[in-house]
């Protein structure tokens, strides 16, 4: 598990992450959401031991981060913009990490680059940079870390990629208990793949919830009403969004599904059923209750 | 993960990623040292010169000047050393070249090593990497040369050099480390390492440059006061210092070397990574170092201006001028932004204070360094040299050595070293302060005033050409204090203000017996004496109680010469007392048949007819002296006079052979004889040559009591000059010259 407690870190002037404080599970995926600049990649750095806090503390499994290659040893950090050796290929770099990670797993490492269909003895300086994201991602799952930290791991693969990629962090949380912690910037990204997502905005966590939480407490729900009925209707209902379009009004409604269904059957209604929210809706009504506008926010 | 294999697996990948180091290392060292080594040998094939006068053969004589030829390239001139400085410097910037780029310094910190385990991979490879293949190949350089010349010199001497080299590697190496660890950016990293290595030799320059252009007192003491203590703060200047004393230097080498590892370590450890890209990687830092560049940058601007212009305004003008350029250029640097010009007011208003401060003091002499005169009782003693007072200063001082030549098994005279007037004024102990304060007194109202009229260029420009010449005079002071320290100073007066201490300071046996080697030589150490004369250099003839004697003799009546006495006199004879070192190189450069000539120019002492004692001593040794000529002695005396014509601006010349035995005993007692030593204070006239022939009877008489000096050659006749205060009347009417032209023919009088 990993804590962060008051996390702060200041670059002269700006304060890149304010007081931060969240926990991330084990096994699970945990999605860190913010535009360019909110403090994501800073607080990654910190979280996998790069920078040192001005404020608050980061520990890996009870254990601070910072200057402690006991606890490094259980991450593998993927950054944004991630350096390669400018002459080395696959096979120099898996040789340099596994120098570096005492469990890696080369085998396994060139099957997955077998499997991306990415040459074992190109120099990386020529692979483009969905090729370097996928061979980044191998290097990472085979270093045999607990935690694998992604920045922005997943902007730049196409969306079969990232499908074999999510299937293969679902292996390894199954198999070997990996926790991938992927920050990004964009929602639809994570939508399908993240378990917990935190939301970083200027430098602090507006929320850090589970996503199923979420999910339980939140519901889109498409409903006709019979003629001479309208939005005073809802009255009961507890609607962060809604919208009409013709007959239909589209509503995103807070509480549970029960207590939303059973004020609807109430209702004279002609039709009405409830809908799966994406991540972006469920967004757009949590970073309403604190007061922020997310399409200002992300979109 | 900290272990000795992740350790050394780790090492293997930096050397991987740096295999160009050693690439570059052996390159660069298989020129330096087996290339080099082979060129060394063709070109000294090619240089050659046989000695046949040597006992040695001609494969061996070549050998021998192989070896030299290798131990001046490899031992003295130390280029190798400059070539391994060279790579170590890329060594440490290419090691934590990682640091400079944001993402480079993730991927490294993001692993799990501590910041020492990858400082010390980074270090490590960083010396393997440059110093073994130098290490290497200097070894098989010593071999070759060693096959070529049969014997294992050279393998020894490049064992010991290169491990000499490892001091020198080390304190350079780490001080370049340091510098990485301060700094952000590559280039600002390869900038702040020059600076380092020059930064004080740099600063010292700017000192002395300063004491020469504001302070007109500064004695130009360079190396002692300014050089020395400045330059030595270099780590290049510590590394080539080892030669001069191994045991210290490279102790200082190792322990600083070590101190800066360990300095640098712990800035790593600081050292926050997101100063990537940065310039300087503290803040702290910044001021410090800005203060350090921009204020000796002003001050340099103000020293160029005031030595162009030779005023303090223009001086302010170029301190100004420099001053803002280079704290803008420093903001630029260290914001990268060109908008930044002026971001740090408060340090800007700070520099510019300080460097007012400084310039205000030196321009205006806030210190009172010209003025500086310590209180009588302040000074233990003073040491005095003017070469007005003793104008043969350097050739009575300077020292020579007996050096073997190795290639041609030979003995020489090394006559290259300097006569050091620090040196001669520091063991000078004159106790008549209140004098040397009279002097020193006028000599600053002089220099001060003649300061002041240099202050604008254009007074220089408009001085007026015909204004009426002054006789002046320079005078060096080193006032030895009571606390033990030696300050000096540089005057310059007009003669007339102190022509009465200046005197008193000649006849002063302190001055004499510091002025005077001879003064102070044992007699014990005496070997011979040589004397010169009209017709050449001679040996006296007698034996070593006679030349004790004379010398005794000599010393008692030269210490008791007065100034006046100089005024009125000229020498008619100049001894050369040999100590037993001299001789000996004398001898052996004697047997040799080695050029020794110039042995016969140094050391020669005047002996003015008033030494009676002295003279009659020679005398009964049969030596002749110029006294002793008499008019039936002299054949005849060609008189030669270039006269000029302004009108035409040609040279006619006009030539009067004397016979007539009174004119010639007039000329005699006009007589100026060219001896190689003259100290006499008496005007010489230089209009006139005049060539003296002496009879056969007089060059046999003259050079039946002695011997010949070594190198002299036989003469049968000399050129003389006249007194200026003497030229006989006939000389006059048959020139048609006048007084006045006379006088403008006559040598300075002092």
């Amino acid at each position: 598990m990993i804590e962060i407690s008051n996390l702060t870190k200041r670059f002269d002037d700006v304060t890149a992450v304010d007081d931060v404080t969240a926990v991330i599970k084990e096994q699970s995926v945990f999605g860190l959401i913010g535009t360019n600049g909110s403090g994501k990649s800073t607080m990654m750095r910190m979280i996998s031991g790069i920078l040192k806090p001005d404020g608050g503390k980061v520990r890996v499994d009870e254990r601070e981060v910072f200057e402690n290659p006991e606890a490094k040893l259980d991450i593998f950090y993927i950054s944004d913009d991630h350096f390669f050796f400018s002459n080395d290929t696959p096979e120099d770099l898996v040789r340099f990490y596994s120098s570096c990670y005492p469990n890696y797993d080369k085998e396994r490492f060139f099957r997955l680059i077998d499997g991306f269909d990415l040459p074992r003895r190109r120099k990386t300086r020529t692979f483009s940079k969905g090729m370097k994201k996928q061979l980044l991602v191998a290097l990472g799952l085979c270093a045999g870390t607990k935690y694998m930290l992604c920045d922005e791991t997943f902007d730049g693969l196409d969306p079969l990629m990232r499908q074999a990629v999510k299937s293969l962090f679902a292996n390894d949380i199954e198999q070997r208990g990996l926790t991938p912690i992927i920050a990004s910037h964009n929602l639809r990204e994570l939508e399908d793949i993240c378990d917990h997502v935190g939301l970083l905005h200027k430098g602090g966590i507006l929320f850090s919830r589970d996503l199923d939480d979420m999910k339980l407490g939140i519901h889109k729900v498409q409903i006709v009403l019979k003629e001479g009925h309208g939005e005073e209707d809802f009255e009961g209902l507890d609607i962060a969004l809604s919208s009409k379009h013709g007959s239909i009004y589209t509503l995103t409604v807070r509480g549970n599904e029960e207590d939303i269904l059973g004020k609807l059957r109430c209702l004279e209604t002609v039709f009405f059923e409830i809908i799966p929210l994406s991540l972006e809706e469920i967004f757009i009504s949590e970073t309403e209750v604190k007061g922020y506008d997310i399409k200002k926010l992300l979109l | 993960m900290t272990s000795k294999n992740s350790f050394f697996k780790l090492a293997k990948e930096d050397f991987r990623h740096r295999l160009y180091l050693p690439a570059m290392s052996c390159l660069a060292f298989f020129f330096m040292y087996p290339v080099g080594v082979l060129l060394l040998i063709s070109s000294t094939k090619v240089n050659f010169f046989f000695n046949s006068l040597s006992a040695l053969s001609y494969d061996e004589q070549l050998n021998r000047a192989i070896l030299e030829n290798f131990k001046m390239m490899y031992q003295e001139a130390q280029i190798d050393s400059f070539l391994l400085i060279l790579m170590g410097l890329v060594a440490a910037l290419s090691g934590f070249a990682y640091l400079m780029k944001a993402n480079r310094s993730d991927l490294y910190h993001g692993l799990p090593f501590k910041r020492e385990t990858l400082y010390l991979v980074s270090v490590a490879n960083g010396f393997l990497m440059t110093y073994v293949p130098a290490f290497v190949l200097s070894l098989v350089g010593g071999l070759v040369a060693s096959v070529r010349i049969s014997s294992m010199v050279p393998m020894t001497i490049m064992l010991t050099e290169t491990l000499y080299n490892i001091p020198k590697f080390l304190i350079c190496y780490a001080s370049a480390v340091l510098v990485v660890m301060l700094t952000g950016q590559m280039m600002t990293a390869i900038v702040g390492t020059v600076a380092v290595f020059s930064y004080f030799p740099a600063l010292a320059t700017l000192v002395y440059l300063i004491h020469t252009v504001y302070f007109h007192t500064y004695y130009g003491d360079v190396f002692e006061k300014v050089y020395t203590p400045y330059i030595m703060i270099s780590p290049v200047a510590v590394a080539f210092s080892i030669k001069e004393k191994p045991l210290m230097y490279i102790a200082i080498c190792l322990v600083v070397g070590a101190a800066f590892l360990a300095l640098a370590l712990y800035l790593y450890k600081i050292r926050p990574l997101e100063a990537a890209g940065k310039a300087l990687v503290f803040e702290k830092t910044k001021f410090p170092i800005k203060l350090m560049i921009v204020v000796p940058c002003a001050m340099a601007g103000a020293l160029f201006m005031k030595t162009i212009l030779a005023s303090r305004l223009w001086g302010f003008f170029g301190f100004a001028c420099a001053f803002i350029v280079v704290h803008c250029i420093m903001e630029i640097v260290y914001n990268s932004d060109f908008r930044s010009l002026f971001s740090h007011m408060g340090q800007f208003a700070i520099c510019f204070a300080v460097g007012l401060a400084l310039f205000l003091t030196v321009s205006f002499d806030l210190v009172g360094y010209d003025k500086y005169m310590p209180r009588e009782d302040e000074i233990e003693s003073v040491g005095l040299i003017c070469y007005d007072l003793e104008g043969n200063l350097y050739n009575l001082n300077q020292k020579y050595e007996l050096e073997h030549n190795d290639i041609y098994d030979e003995y020489y005279v090394n006559d290259t070293s300097v006569v050091d007037n620090t040196e001669i004024m520091d063991s000078m102990t004159i106790t008549d302060k209140a004098t040397v304060l009279d002097i020193a007194s006028k000599g600053i109202d002089y220099t001060l005033e003649k300061a002041k009229e240099e202050q604008s260029i254009l007074s220089e420009m408009l001085e007026d050409p015909t204004e009426d010449y002054e006789l002046t005079t320079s005078v060096d002071l080193s006032y030895r204090l009571k606390n033990g320290r030696y300050v000096r100073r540089s005057y310059s007066m007009l003669w007339e203000d102190v022509k009465k201490s200046m005197e008193l300071i000649h006849d002063n046996p302190e001055f004499k017996k510091g002025t005077y080697p001879l003064l102070t030589m044992d007699e014990q150490e005496l070997s011979g004496v040589n004397y010169e004369d009209m017709l050449g250099k001679h040996h006296v003839n007698a034996d070593a109680a006679t030349l004790t004697q004379l010398m005794r003799t000599y010393k008692e009546e030269f210490s008791a010469l007065t100034f006046e006495k100089r005024r009125h006199e000229t020498p008619v004879l100049c001894l050369q007392f040999k100590s037993s070192d001299f001789q000996k190189m004398a001898d052996i450069m004697k047997e040799q048949e080695d050029y020794y000539d110039y042995l016969n120019d140094i050391y020669y002492y005047p002996v003015y007819p008033s030494f009676t004692r002295t003279l009659e001593i020679l005398r009964q040794n049969g030596v002749v002296d110029c006294g002793l000529i008499t008019e039936n002695d002299v054949d005849h005396i060609m008189l030669t006079y270039n006269r000029y014509d302004e009108e035409t601006e040609d040279y006619s010349t006009e030539e009067y052979d004397v016979t007539d035995k009174a004119q010639i005993r007039e000329i005699l007692d006009a007589a100026v004889y060219p001896m190689t030593y003259l100290n006499s204070a008496r005007p010489s006239f230089y209009g006139i040559d005049c060539e003296m022939n002496f009879t056969a009877d007089f060059v046999q008489k003259a050079n039946s009591g002695s011997e010949k000096a070594y190198g002299s050659s036989s003469k049968t006749d000399c050129m003389i000059n006249l007194s200026g205060d003497a030229v006989p009347r006939f000389v006059m009417d048959q020139f048609h010259l006048t007084r006045s032209d006379v006088e403008d023919n006559v040598g300075i009088t002092y």
